[in-house]
């Protein structure tokens, strides 16, 4: 007799069913059981598999039993304001095309050989690519504002062996869950570039999908955008036109399991990049480590990163949001373990 | 003059073709004969069964009484087993084929097939003898599974004192089949033959 | 069986039960038959159909029983022999045209052959349509031997045209599936002349005095039932422990006495005609009774039948205690079988069952031993294909959706071989009836989505007027016809989308997207053996709305089978097999299930068994290493 639970009934009991999941992508793409369809990650069918991956390698699960984890910023680390300078990288970028320029250099030099990225969606919700050429990368720039499951991308690469070397792009859980793959040496670190999206929630796909039919928005979106506040709007951009949707209408459709998530900037990342408060066309860096530093200079040298100091006000700003959502999931947290819902 | 014998095995396997032959080629002989077969749904991968009575025209219903088939022909051990208490008794002869075909509950994994020697030693113990013969690797030698049925009816009808010669069978195989399937299948019906001339030699 | 061969007349051949019936029709000049498949009825129509290849006679596969009967009454009012069959279900579907029918009468003999099936071995229930006799007041028969139900079969029709009215035949899945030595009759020269004579009409009115008239004829038939040789007692003069019997019971019963010794203290009254039943005989047979035990399948339509006329004459007839279903002597479900008639005899007689030792020995040491055989589809299946397409699409759409089922092999999708997906199952057609209920529960509330399936024959039998409500009440529908160009369960009949008729000759088919698409409804068609691109087009159809059909089209296996096979010799590589580890853990046989792979347990790898595997391929689109591979054959 079994007397813990299977990996497979951990992971349904306590996150899936419990509508806790972010829909990484870590646990899709590597069995046959847990699938990715338009915003969520289904159960095909139970899986009896005693110890399995698909539990270890899940961010919330990681959030559950092991606590909030990593501050956003260790010792060592910095803040810079950066954009790409070529127009190719900046064309299709969200703010300051930092993550295009980077994504494409690995490719170009070599130092990846492929990079695990979100596409555009269309016939459904967007999904995770392999892309090894750096021109695609520039056309898949932009946010999503959804999640995608990317990592089920990854999960085909690894699934054949270790790749060689290859660059993410992904929110903090999913960064957070390639780091549990290298803790379980299914890729070693020095393999795999972590570059994370600042993120403090992302929308279900469906539940998304509706609600901008309702809007009238009735073609597949090109560009999202949530312009700093006090705007609180949610900015849709199509072929046929422009919404302004007021945000709190969109915010049914944020995923139940971003509360618990403690990470704002994607901590276990090597660089994490996000929006510059007020500062168009740029874009906030976090850098985390020799390999991070080592990547900024090099595109600086370069001409293709513009890097400069992230100016004061705009840091404040950043450290009270990093702390504030840190705060609000470890009450979150705390509550569920009061209720006994862990 | 009374002879019940079962034929059981698995959907697929031509149970119900190898009874049919049976029983015209004792119908031809003169006999009376009653065929009782139980297929439907369980045509599809199920247990077939086949009560298959020669007799001297007595009132005989399709199903044998319980524990008094004198013969019983296995195309599967596991289906073998599972008439052994309802329909066998200490002095019924097996013919057993012990290639297992496995139950979907079996190769799913809920449940174990139970071994092969223990089929046999069960068996062995609670018969008066059994027959216990690998038709079906016969079968694929001479062109695939498709011919089991053939080979084991030359087993049958060549056990001592069996109401039926393998003449008997040749003569209605000669107005079944044409061609190759007619060479095959009396080509199969000697392998059947053989294999209990040369399990009667090793016993 | 060339059953039709005029060089059989008057020999001794092997036949089996429906063969029996269908010889013995045609010994009666029989010159049209129709019917609906279904077991155990399905091989009398066919050996018809095969004598009518070189006989002058005319036989077919109707859309359902009803217009079977109705095609065949046609015959009959133009002064021909026709026979009807069907099974236990198909005189559900049939009865409302029966009920009218015995009311206008008919000319040429009519005789309605009804298959139960008793345990319920291939249908979804195990009804009695002896019933059906009472309803619509006419005779039954019901024979104990294919012998027999040839030589019934053909009074039946000399009856039939005796009180001009339908006759029911009715035999049931172990007699139907006996074969046994039959000595033929002779055939005539089928030679006929059809005529309808316009100044005698076929219809119900005035109904009070056709009912009357339907009541003479009855009683006309029950003089002929206290003659004719079917009823007949066996045994001792005492008549004091009476077993009264029909069919095969009647067999098992004689057998039993037989073996135990018992004729001194029993004897059998077999009945062969059970309505209306044989009072005279009964009576005298009965009257000094004093215990009376009644063995029929399956309900205690004898038995009633039996008390209702003994209490009618109670002043002359002794007390008497009776056993049988209503006094739970016999089981009051299931096939009757020797061996409880033989544990009631022997425990009543105070008699030793043979071997009695031996089978409770036997079986306390199998306890548990003996796994139980799992229906599945066949290798090749391509409802496995579709089911596990529908399984992926409802896990993808994730609204707990599901699936309202029919009759057919895809009945199977309650069990694990269609993966559980199935979760109602009645009567044929009434999954999409259903459905398109369900589909109009959306405006009440409900958000669960519901995919029908049902078969391409059941389609044309029954599902037509659901799929027709369906449209005319907008209802969110989404079917799925499973369509595997043929009628597989009952043995592969034609049918109206087959292009080809009962008795083979080529009609144009009827396109199944054709009569759909003329009702506006949205249609696609998948192939079943390509999983994923099925999954996503239906879990597209889910996302939509109104009626809407995919037709899911692959011949049956068994049918490709035998025209050439399958294209690929199956292998498993062992170095991608991940057996029971995380990633795979042994999917292919733990959920797919096809009997063709099996999982060595020694190696703990998955393997293909050569003996069983047809070579279609579908596994290794399931298999998430693609390690099983399709070579070629």
């Amino acid at each position: 007799m079994q007397d813990h639970k299977s990996a497979f009934e951990a992971i349904y009991g306590e996150v899936i069913s419990q509508g806790l999941c972010v829909a990484c992508g870590a646990c899709v793409g590597y069995c046959p059981y847990l699938e990715y369809k338009d915003g969520k990650v289904v159960i095909i069918d139970s899986c009896k598999v005693g110890t399995g991956r698909c539990e270890a390698v899940c961010p919330q699960m990681d959030i559950l039993r092991n606590g909030p984890g990593k501050a956003a910023l260790e010792e060592g680390g910095g803040y810079f304001l950066s954009k790409a300078l070529p127009k190719e990288f900046t064309k299709n970028a969200q703010y300051g095309g930092v993550v295009s320029a980077m994504v494409s250099y690995l490719l170009s030099t070599g130092r990846a050989e492929k990079a695990v990225l979100t596409d555009r969606g269309g016939k459904g919700s967007p999904k995770g690519v392999l892309v090894h050429s750096p021109l695609e990368v520039i056309s898949l720039g932009g946010s999503r504002y959804t999640a995608s499951a990317s990592l089920s991308a990854l999960n085909r690469l690894l699934k054949d062996g270790q790749p060689q070397r290859v660059v993410v792009v992904g929110l903090p859980c999913q960064m957070r869950a390639v780091s549990l793959m290298e803790k379980r040496s299914e890729i070693r670190s020095e393999q795999v570039f972590k570059i994370g999206l600042f993120c403090t929630w992302a929308m279900e796909y469906r539940e998304m999908s509706k609600l901008l039919e309702k809007e009238g928005v009735l073609e597949t979106p090109i560009r999202f955008d949530i312009p700093p506040p006090p705007k609180n709007i949610f900015l849709v951009e199509g072929q046929r036109g422009k919404w302004e949707i007021p945000l709190d209408r969109m915010r049914v459709a944020i995923q139940k399991g971003c509360a618990l998530c403690p990470d704002m900037t994607g901590s276990y990342a090597d660089i994490s990049v996000g929006a510059a408060e007020g500062i168009e066309g740029h874009n906030t860096v976090c850098v985390r480590d020799t390999r991070g530093f080592e990547l900024l200079e090099e595109l600086t040298q370069k001409g293709i990163l513009k890097v400069e100091a992230l100016p004061e006000a705009n840091l404040s700003h950043l450290k009270t949001a990093i702390k504030n959502k840190r705060e609000r999931a470890t009450t979150k947290l705390k509550e569920r373990v009061s209720h006994g819902d862990i | 003059m009374i002879l019940n014998l079962v034929i059981t095995g698995v959907g697929g396997q031509g149970n119900v073709l190898a009874s049919q032959i049976l029983g015209r080629a004792g119908v031809k002989k003169g006999l009376s004969v009653t065929i009782g077969e139980t297929f439907g749904l369980s045509q599809r991968g199920g247990p077939v069964m086949s009560h298959v009575r020669f007799h001297d025209g007595r009132v005989v219903g399709p199903i044998i009484p319980p524990n008094m088939a004198d013969i019983i022909m296995g195309l599967e051990p596991l289906e073998t087993l599972r008439v052994l208490p309802e329909l066998g008794r200490p002095d019924t002869l097996y013919l057993v084929n012990k290639r297992p075909i496995y139950p979907l509950n079996v190769i799913a994994g809920d449940v174990a097939y139970p071994p092969l020697e223990g089929i046999k030693e069960i068996l062995q113990e609670n018969s008066r003898k059994l027959l216990w013969v690998d038709g079906t690797t016969k079968s694929m030698e001479l062109g695939g599974a498709i011919f089991l049925n053939t080979i084991m009816l030359g087993a049958l009808v060549s056990l001592d004192n069996f109401p039926l010669t393998i003449e008997d069978i040749e003569e209605i195989f000669r107005v079944t089949f044409k061609g190759e399937r007619l060479s095959q299948n009396l080509s199969a019906l000697q392998i059947g033959r053989e294999l209990v001339l040369e399990y009667d030699q090793e016993s | 069986m060339e059953i039709y061969r005029r060089e059989l007349d008057n020999s001794k051949v092997l036949l089996q039960g429906n063969e029996a019936i269908a010889r013995g029709a045609l010994e009666a000049n029989v010159v049209f038959g129709a019917g609906y498949p279904g077991n155990p009825s399905s091989e009398i129509i066919e050996t018809l159909a095969e004598a009518a290849k070189s006989l002058p006679i005319y036989v077919e596969w109707s859309t359902n029983e009803k217009v079977a009967l109705e095609a065949a009454t046609a015959a009959s009012f133009s002064g021909l022999r026709s026979i009807v069959t069907m099974k236990q279900n198909g005189l559900n579907v049939a009865s409302d045209f029966l009920t009218n029918l015995t009311l206008s009468g008919t000319k040429g003999g009519l005789v309605l052959v009804t298959c139960d099936d008793p345990s319920g071995i291939s249908s979804t229930n195990e009804e009695d349509a002896r019933w059906f006799s009472r309803l619509a007041d006419v005779p039954l028969l019901e024979p104990s031997t294919p012998q027999e139900a040839l030589h019934m079969v053909k009074d039946a029709f000399w009856l039939s045209e005796q009180i001009q009215n339908v006759v029911i035949l009715r035999s049931i899945s172990r007699l139907s599936h006996t074969r046994a030595d039959v000595k033929l009759g002779t055939l005539p020269d089928f030679r006929v002349r059809p005529y309808f004579d316009p100044k005698v009409p076929f219809h119900t009115f005035p109904i009070v005095p056709k009912h009357q008239r339907r009541h003479e004829k009855l009683r006309k038939a029950k003089e002929w039932a206290e003659a004719c040789p079917y009823n007949e007692y066996f045994g001792n003069t005492e008549k004091d422990f009476v077993i009264v019997s029909s069919g095969c019971a009647f067999l098992y019963a004689y057998e039993a006495v037989e073996d135990l010794g018992l004729w001194d203290q029993v004897g059998i009254l077999k009945i062969g005609v059970s309505y209306p039943l044989p009072e005279r005989l009964i009576l005298d047979t009965l009257k000094s009774a004093s215990k009376v035990l009644f063995l029929e399948d399956v309900d205690p339509f004898i038995e009633e039948g039996v008390m209702a006329l003994l209490s009618a004459h109670a002043n002359g007839v002794k007390p008497k205690e009776f056993f049988g279903r209503n006094s739970s002597h016999i089981p009051v479900a299931g096939e009757t079988n020797p061996y409880l008639i033989r544990r009631f005899l022997s425990d009543y007689f105070g008699k030793d069952l043979a071997y009695g030792e031996f089978r409770n020995r036997i079986q306390k040491l199998l306890e548990g031993k003996v796994p139980p055989r799992e229906f599945g589809f066949c290798p090749g299946c391509p409802h496995r294909g579709t089911y596990y397409a529908i399984k992926k699409a409802l896990a993808w759409d994730h609204r707990e959706g599901f699936v309202s089922g029919d009759i057919g092999c895809y009945t199977m999708g309650i069990w694990p071989t269609g993966f559980n997906m199935v979760k109602s199952v009645h009567a044929m057609g009434s999954g999409v009836g259903l459905s398109s209920g369900y589909g109009k529960l959306k405006e009440l509330g409900f958000g669960q989505p519901v995919v029908t399936v049902c078969g391409d024959s059941t389609f044309f039998h029954a599902a037509l007027p659901a799929i027709v409500n369906a449209k005319f009440n907008n209802s969110d529908m989404l079917l799925i016809v499973l369509d595997n160009s043929a009628t597989a369960m009952t043995g592969f009949q034609p049918h109206p989308g087959t292009g080809k008729t009962a008795m083979g000759s080529i009609t144009e088919p009827v396109s199944i997207e054709g009569i759909c698409r003329s009702m506006g409804m949205e249609v696609e068609v998948i192939d079943p053996y390509e999983i994923e691109e099925s999954a996503q087009l239906i879990y597209e159809f889910l996302q939509k709305s109104g009626p809407r059909l995919i037709v899911a089209r692959r011949k049956c296996a068994l049918v490709q089978g035998r025209e050439g096979g399958f294209p690929f010799r199956m292998r498993v590589n062992e170095e991608r097999c991940r057996g029971e580890e995380c990633g795979c853990g042994r999917y292919c046989t733990r959920v797919f299930r096809c009997p063709g792979l099996v999982y060595e347990n020694k190696k703990k790898k998955a393997m293909i068994d050569e003996v069983i595997c047809v070579g279609c391929g579908i596994c290794a689109s399931i298999c998430p290493m693609g390690a099983v591979e399709r070579g070629e054959r």
